[in-house]
């Protein structure tokens, strides 16, 4: 149902490094899974709901609120900073991007 | 001191029975010996939880005692942050994660004078519903040390059932809390969605995850919940609510049994227990009614959409770059890139069903899949809460079991995520439809030291009369 290059691009979009046998023992059980998931199909005129956009742009407009700074406390900075896994000082290091 | 409550420790607190530095002691000596065999503690948090009570016993002296938990123990499941301690969510991946803040449960549990005692296992980043999904421990039920404790607040369960503590929180995406509640015999509750604050807790999947407490009797849970619910300026989801639930005399309760709910997936003796209780119910001059939640038989398959969907997004932010497990020191003399530390570190910190439940969601989202698989998904959970919306103009309640069958052998599921996923097909209705539950043991209906144990769907912020109801239950199964 799935092909195998699409288990490649799906392990490449999850950014997982996974093994070969890793992949293939994942085919077998998201194929699985994407069988029995599958059963929503039977469900008649499915295309026909429309969710009202309405009602959620309006949900969501009503949740929206001014974006305020709240620093961390000092001890609260101290513990972040030291579940960085490479810092300098205050500052996250990470290999360059580009 | 043996199986005390929360109510019996508060009142045994302030009438001198005991002291607080006494009880935390009671407690941290019976999880020493004990939960060698259990293990459903991943942290104990030993010289906190006797400073704590020493703290309190100053409090006790200057008289000023409203607090509503004064030196209760209570265990809080690892994917919930307890300021300056581990918080692991059972990964790999997040192993030397020190929690920075606390969540604000946990605030609200030490204002009222609870002492934190310690961290409980789970199936990781609550992915599971036996526990064994850890990548720590494998938790054992207290009923049975050859069964798995539920899942995946597996640990929070466990702990309470073998009286290791008497209250713990969990959290609940399809059945998290009240699926191992039912396992070990105890009760646990799953709030509306928004009742309970989630700044703190370890996403797995937003818009369905909700934080509850488990319990040894209905009343502990009450005091629980009326502590920690509430709006949260840092949850945006999080609701104000008052309780307009009206207190329903005995017969003009009607209660709702769906029929989708007792077909063949059901053990039979589950169902005998169900109908017995039914039965003794009856004669108290409560009614019930067939009723047919339609669409429930698509919710697993829905649910398993959308919660993966929603994971795979959340899951994202372990890159290995910001905190938790990282490659990033062993690749830094060779010539890997920005994008092999993500690959590396996620492939190394992540476990099986967790990557198993990234990639599942990463596929329903992806372009191509989208409509066909998350949208859908919506679609399904859109009739699903209108199946639920129509039943409630009718009933007051609904009734099922918890879990379709008894708790399982350890190992016996673990190589069959379909099979395992099964455990949750009466518990994820509840929460694609964002209502509350609770669970609670039928004492007198008991399979193999096993409790049947029931399910109580409620509308919207009905919690206080989900209480109710449990609570007369709970008394007639005591009699």
């Amino acid at each position: 149902m799935i092909k195998k290059e699409e288990i490649n691009h799906i392990v490449k979009l999850s950014r997982l490094s996974l093994t070969e046998e890793e992949i293939n023992i994942m085919e077998k059980e998201l194929f699985q899974i994407l069988n029995y998931v599958n059963l929503i199909n039977e469900i008649k005129d499915l295309d026909k709901i429309q969710i009202e956009n309405k009602k959620i742009k309006n949900n969501i407009l009503s949740l929206l609120r001014e974006d305020e700074i709240k620093d961390f406390s000092e001890e609260e900075k101290e513990f972040i900073f030291k579940n960085f896994p490479e810092k300098e000082n205050s500052f996250i290091k990470a290999k360059k991007i580009f | 001191m043996e199986n005390l409550t929360i109510t019996k420790i508060v009142a045994g607190i302030k009438r001198k029975e005991f002291s607080p530095t006494e009880i935390v002691n009671y407690y941290l000596d019976k999880i020493e010996k004990e939960d060698k065999n259990i293990q459903a503690f991943l942290n104990v948090f030993k010289n906190s939880a006797i400073e704590k009570a020493k703290e309190i016993e100053k409090i006790l002296k200057e008289n000023k005692n409203s607090f509503k938990l004064l030196g209760v123990p209570i265990a809080i499941k690892d994917n919930i942050l307890v300021k300056g301690f581990p918080c692991t969510a059972a990964s790999k991946i997040l192993e030397n994660y020190i929690a920075p803040y606390d969540a604000t449960v946990i605030k609200k549990l030490k204002k009222e004078g609870a002492i934190i005692i310690g961290k409980t296992n789970l199936d990781e980043f609550a992915m599971g519903s036996s526990t064994e999904n850890s990548a720590f421990l494998k938790t054992k039920n207290p009923l049975d040390l050859e069964k798995v404790p539920g899942g995946s607040s597996g640990g929070s369960a466990s702990a309470v059932a073998a009286d290791l503590v008497p209250a713990s929180l969990g959290s609940d995406t399809g059945g998290s809390i009240r699926q191992p509640a039912a396992f070990c015999g105890i009760v646990g509750l799953k709030p509306t969605y928004g009742a309970v604050s989630r700044y703190g807790l370890i996403a797995f999947a937003s818009s369905l995850d909700q934080i509850g407490p488990l319990t040894k009797n209905v009343e502990d849970a009450k005091i629980i919940f009326d502590i920690i619910k509430g709006k949260d300026e840092m949850d945006n989801t999080s609701v104000s609510f008052f309780s307009k639930d009206k207190i329903l005399s005995k017969n003009k309760i009607k209660i709702g049994i769906p029929k989708e709910f007792f077909g063949d997936s059901l053990d039979k003796n589950i169902k005998i227990g169900i109908e017995n209780l039914i039965k003794k119910l009856e004669k108290e001059k409560i009614k019930f009614e067939e009723i047919s939640l339609s669409h429930s038989k698509y919710a697993l398959s829905c649910y398993y959409i959308l919660a993966t969907s929603e994971a795979s997004s959340n899951l994202a932010r372990y890159d290995g770059i910001k905190y938790g497990f990282s490659v990033l020191n062993d690749f830094q003399k060779n010539n890997k890139n920005l994008m092999d530390i993500y690959f590396e570190s996620r492939g190394k910190g992540f476990g099986k069903e967790v990557k198993r439940r990234i990639m599942l969601g990463t596929f329903s989202l992806s372009s191509g899949y989208y409509d066909a698989y998350y949208l859908k998904a919506k679609k399904v959970q859109f009739l699903i809460k209108e199946d639920f919306n129509k039943i409630f103009k009718m009933v007051n309640f609904i009734f099922s079991p918890t879990s379709p069958f008894f708790p399982f052998k350890i190992g016996e599921k673990i190589n069959n995520p379909l099979s395992m996923y099964l455990s949750d097909i009466y518990t994820v209705p509840v929460n694609l439809a964002e209502l509350p539950a609770i669970s609670i043991p039928l004492k007198t209906q008991t399979f193999n030291n096993f409790p049947v144990s029931l399910q109580i769907i409620s509308p919207k912020f009905q919690e206080e009369s989900l209480f109710n109801i449990a609570s007369f239950i709970e008394k007639l199964e005591n009699e």
